[in-house]
Order: structure tokens, then sequence, then C-alpha cells
């Protein structure tokens, strides 16, 4: 009887010590059993696809103010980078997306070479602009709010994106995922002031950001 | 919102031009307002004044254009209110001491192209890029003071309007707008200081002819020709540039050249700075032989306008370089095809 009760003892004891050392984790598996198995079950659901963005389909348009009048588009072609998301829209799509400076296109040469130029991206010391996701929530069927960072002009800073899966197709090497996702920044806050003051009102503080992105499932290798 | 843009302007160009007008005029009426047989005690720190102006009128453009900037700045070309901020005090203390000209460029040159080799790193610098503005700062140095020692103030003044306007115009035209302006109000503060020595040495001109022309006034004849040189009877030298002053001047001059080229977008080729920093030594070869004898407003003119017309030229071509590579807009003249096939109809 003794042994009865010594042996469980011994075994239980190291899960105990162990629960403590791990308070966040081992509490779950020892104290919520049924939680963990509703846990795992996404196990059984695909696993977050890692995807790898097409760059000829992905591109990020913004939009800013001239002259206090019209609504001035520009785009930055060929948007690189990566996205995790269980095709089943059981986690936030976790997305990297890189934009080179160089590939700014206004439809005028002039303008972008004005752009890469210092009084805005510096593109000859700020090259890219990154966008990482850190957390997301889900505000609908394929709809996700995003926090992550945004560097640009040399300042990274935390940002809100909201993102829409706009379609799961199939394209001839494997699956692809289409994101819209919109932002709105102030880019003073980014060091890009040339315009907003002086100049005076040249050009507008904020800038709306759409970003249409197109990504390949990754196949394993 | 005209009045709004016409106010900007103002600050950051005509302020800063008049500040740096102020700093180095404050130079040229201290030894016009000194009887000439006092001029040579003043004319050391009236040099120093004028070896300030330009620097001065950059250096407030460029806050009131950027704001002040950090140390380490946080973009490289924010590195450039130091670099002039040195250029204008380096060139300025020896502007003040009395040695031979040679001296102070020597000292100049070690001094700003050792700082630039060490501090002014733009984008893409390399060791080459380095060793070449060192090698930039000596060489044009050598040849601004050689302009400044043959050609007035005035023309010397006027020389380097030229050259800054014209730096400032291909700084536009690489898209770097904000540096464009700040050399142009450097432009203008040393066109303005032209033009203030210009109207000072006129007028001690004719108070010069007009003491000559008194029979008893002779002791004033002879404190003006003591006090300051007067080539030619048509205007007087007031206060000429020393050497360190046109080297200091020279090596903010190929700072902003190379900056304007680290950040080029444009239309610009490395041989269209080159030109323009060298326009005044083009002047020079081209006027020594020709114009000796000929009175300092000639000289004043033909340097200049020679200046003028290398920068313009410049200017002309680095746009018709753009031009000539800009894609088509697929407009009818475009297509020798599309030509033939219109005439054939």
């Amino acid at each position: 009887m003794r042994t009865l009760i010594l042996v469980p003892s011994l075994i239980a004891a190291p899960v105990l010590a162990l629960a403590a050392i791990e308070p966040t984790a081992a509490p779950v598996a020892v104290m919520q059993p049924v939680a963990l198995a509703a846990q795992a079950a996404p196990a059984a659901q695909p696993a977050a696809a890692a995807m790898t963005l097409d760059p000829v389909h992905s591109m990020a348009l913004f939009r800013i103010q001239h002259l206090e009048a019209g609504q001035f588009w520009g785009r930055f072609n060929g948007v690189e980078g990566s996205v995790s998301w269980p095709l089943d829209d059981a986690s936030a799509p976790m997305i990297k997306a890189i934009a080179k400076v160089e590939r700014v296109d206004t439809g005028s040469e002039k303008l972008d070479g004005n752009l890469k130029g210092p009084n805005f991206f510096n593109a000859k010391e700020f090259p890219e602009i990154a966008f990482t996701t850190t957390t997301g929530t889900r505000v609908g069927e394929r709809h996700w709010t995003l926090t992550g960072d945004l560097s640009l002009h040399g300042v990274t800073k935390p940002v809100t994106v909201d993102c829409v899966v706009t379609g799961v197709g199939k394209g001839p090497t494997g699956k692809k995922v289409g994101f819209e996702c919109q932002l709105t920044i102030r880019r003073s806050e980014f060091g890009m002031t040339w315009g907003i003051e002086k100049p005076p009102k040249a050009l507008g503080d904020e800038v709306k950001l759409v970003i249409g992105l197109e990504a390949d499932e990754t196949k394993a290798e | 919102m005209l009045p709004e843009r016409a106010l900007y302007l103002l600050q950051v160009l005509l302020l800063p031009a008049l500040a740096g007008l102020a700093v180095g005029g404050l130079g040229v009426l201290m030894v016009a307002r000194r009887a000439a047989s006092d001029r040579a005690r003043t004319m050391r720190a009236a040099q120093v004044a004028q070896a300030l102006a330009a620097p001065v009128a950059f250096v407030a453009s460029f806050l009131l254009e950027t704001g002040p900037v950090g140390l380490p700045p946080s973009e490289r070309w924010h590195v450039l209110p130091y670099a002039v901020g040195a250029a204008a005090i380096v060139g300025a203390i020896v502007s003040g001491v009395r040695i031979a000209w040679w001296v102070q460029w020597s000292i100049v040159a070690a001094v700003l192209g050792s700082l630039a080799w060490k501090f002014v790193v733009f984008p893409a610098s390399n060791p080459y890029i380095q060793a070449g503005l060192f090698g930039a700062i000596v060489l044009v140095g050598l040849l601004w003071s050689a302009v400044a020692r043959d050609a007035c103030s005035v023309g010397m003044a006027m020389m380097s309007a030229i050259v800054f306007a014209g730096l400032g115009v291909l700084m536009v035209l690489a898209n770097f707008a904000s540096l464009g302006v700040m050399s142009i109000a450097a432009a203008a503060a040393l066109a303005g200081l032209g033009m203030l020595s210009g109207a000072l040495n006129l007028r001690e001109a004719a108070q010069l002819r007009k003491a000559s022309a008194v029979p008893d006034a002779q002791h004033r004849v002879d404190d003006a020709a003591a006090g300051a040189a007067c080539p030619g009877d048509a205007a007087c030298e007031l206060l000429p540039w020393t050497a360190a002053a046109a080297s200091s001047l020279a090596a903010i001059a190929c700072v902003l050249a190379l900056c304007g080229h680290a950040y080029n977008y444009g239309e610009v080729r490395p041989v269209h700075w080159a030109a323009i920093l060298l326009s005044p030594f083009f002047a020079l070869l081209v006027c020594k032989p020709c114009l000796r004898g000929a009175k300092p407003i000639v000289g004043v003119a033909w340097r200049a306008g020679l200046c003028l017309v290398v920068v313009l030229a410049t200017i002309v071509n680095a746009i018709g370089a753009g031009a000539a590579e800009a894609p088509s807009d697929g407009a009818v003249g475009d297509d020798p095809m599309m030509d033939m096939l219109e005439e054939s109809k």
C-alpha cells in the first residue's frame, strides 16, 4: 500500500517541479487537459502555410494630397517578402513585406527621381521600406486587423493595418493567396517633413497606403 | 497660398542671404569707413568677416529649411552645416593671419581636406571618392586662390556667386531641391557682397579722383594710395580676398558638389559638377593674358561673363543630356517607321 502511494508521488514530484519552472505552459498541461485538447485541435487542421510574395503581382500604392488639391497616387512595384497563414483563416496572416524605394513609379521619371532623393525617401541611405506583422485580430471572415512594425526613412514605428484576404486561388505552381491591406500614416512621424511646412502645404502629411499582395505557397524542398 | 510660399522663399533664401551679406558686408564697411592710412589695421578683421559671408548664408538657410540636426546626424547629408561651419572657421582664422598666400592655401587645404576625408562621407563613398574629395579641395582651393589674387574683390565675389548659383541649379536638376536652395542662398550673399564691394570701390575711386583734382589735398591722395591697392583709376580695391578665404570657399563648393553627386537622381554627370567648380579658373586663363592694363570694371565684367558662360553652357548640357535620355511618350515623330508611313500617305 505504501509502495502504491510512493511510486505515483515520485513520478508526480518532478512533474510538479517542472510546472513550477514553466508557469505558463506546464499548468495548462497539468490543470486543464480539456483546454489543451481544444488548443491542439488546429493540429488536425492545415498548419500555417509558408508563402512567398509574388513580386510581379504585389505592389504598394500610396496616396498623398498635392497643393491642398488633388489626391496624387504613386506605387512601389515588385513588393517582395513572405506570408505565413493557415488557409482556413484560423490565425492571423503574418506578413513580411519589403518595398524597394528604387521601384517607385508615379508615371513621371522626374517625379520618381524627386521621391527617391533626400527630400523624400532618400533611397541612397534608406533603400527599403519594410512591414513586419507582430500580432493580428480577426474582425470578420478573412478580415484581420494586423499590428506590426513599419520601417520607413530610417525610422521604425508600430502601425495598424486593415487586411482582407481577397481570395485563395490556384496557380500553375500551387495555391495562391491574395491580400489587400490598407493603412494611413503621418509621414512626418517618419522624419519625412519636406513639403508639409517648408515649402508650406506643398504636400500633405497624411499618406494612405493600399498594399496589394499575392503570395505563392512555398513548396517544401 | 502664394504669399505663404513667397514668405517661405523669403525665409530660406533672402533672410540667410541677408545674414551672410550682413557679416561679409560688415568687413567691407569696416574698411571703407576707415581713413586710408588706418586701413591696414582693420584689414585682417575685415577679411575674417568677408570669409564668413557665404558659409553664414548657407548654414542659416540649412537651419531654416531643415531645422537643427543632431550629432551624429540621422542622414549623411546633414553633416553639411558642420562641414561648412568648420570650413568657415578655418578659412576665417587663417585669413586673419599675416602669412604668404601659398601658406594660407596650404594650411586651409590640408586641414579641410583631412576633415573632409574623415568626416564628410556620403552614400556610396569609398576610399577613392574620399581621396578624390581631398584632391579636389587641394586643387580647386589652389586654383581659386590664384583667381582671388588675380581678380579684384568684386570679381572674386561675383564669380563665386555664379559658381554657387550654378551648383544650386545642378542640385535642383539632381532632384535635391533643398540643397539647391541653400546653395543659391550662399550665392545671393556673395553676389550682394560683390555689389556692395563694387559700390564702395567706385565711391572710393570717385573720392580719390576728387582728391587728386584739389591741389592742397595731396596728403589725402597719399593716404588713399597707402591704404589700399588701386588698380587703375576707375575703382579702388578696398578689401581683397585672402587665399584662405578663397580656399575655404572652394572647399565648401567641392563638398556641396560631391553631396549633390552622391544623392543625384537626375541628369547631372560628374563632369558638370567639375566644369562649374573650375569655371572661375577658366575665366582667369582667358582673361589673364587679354586684360593686362584694362580697367578693373572691364576685368570684372569679362571674368564674371566668361564664368557665367561656362556655368550656363554646363547647365544647358546637363538639361540636354536628360532630355536625350528621356523615354519616348509615343507621340508622332518618335518612331521613324511611323514617320515613314505618314509620309507615304
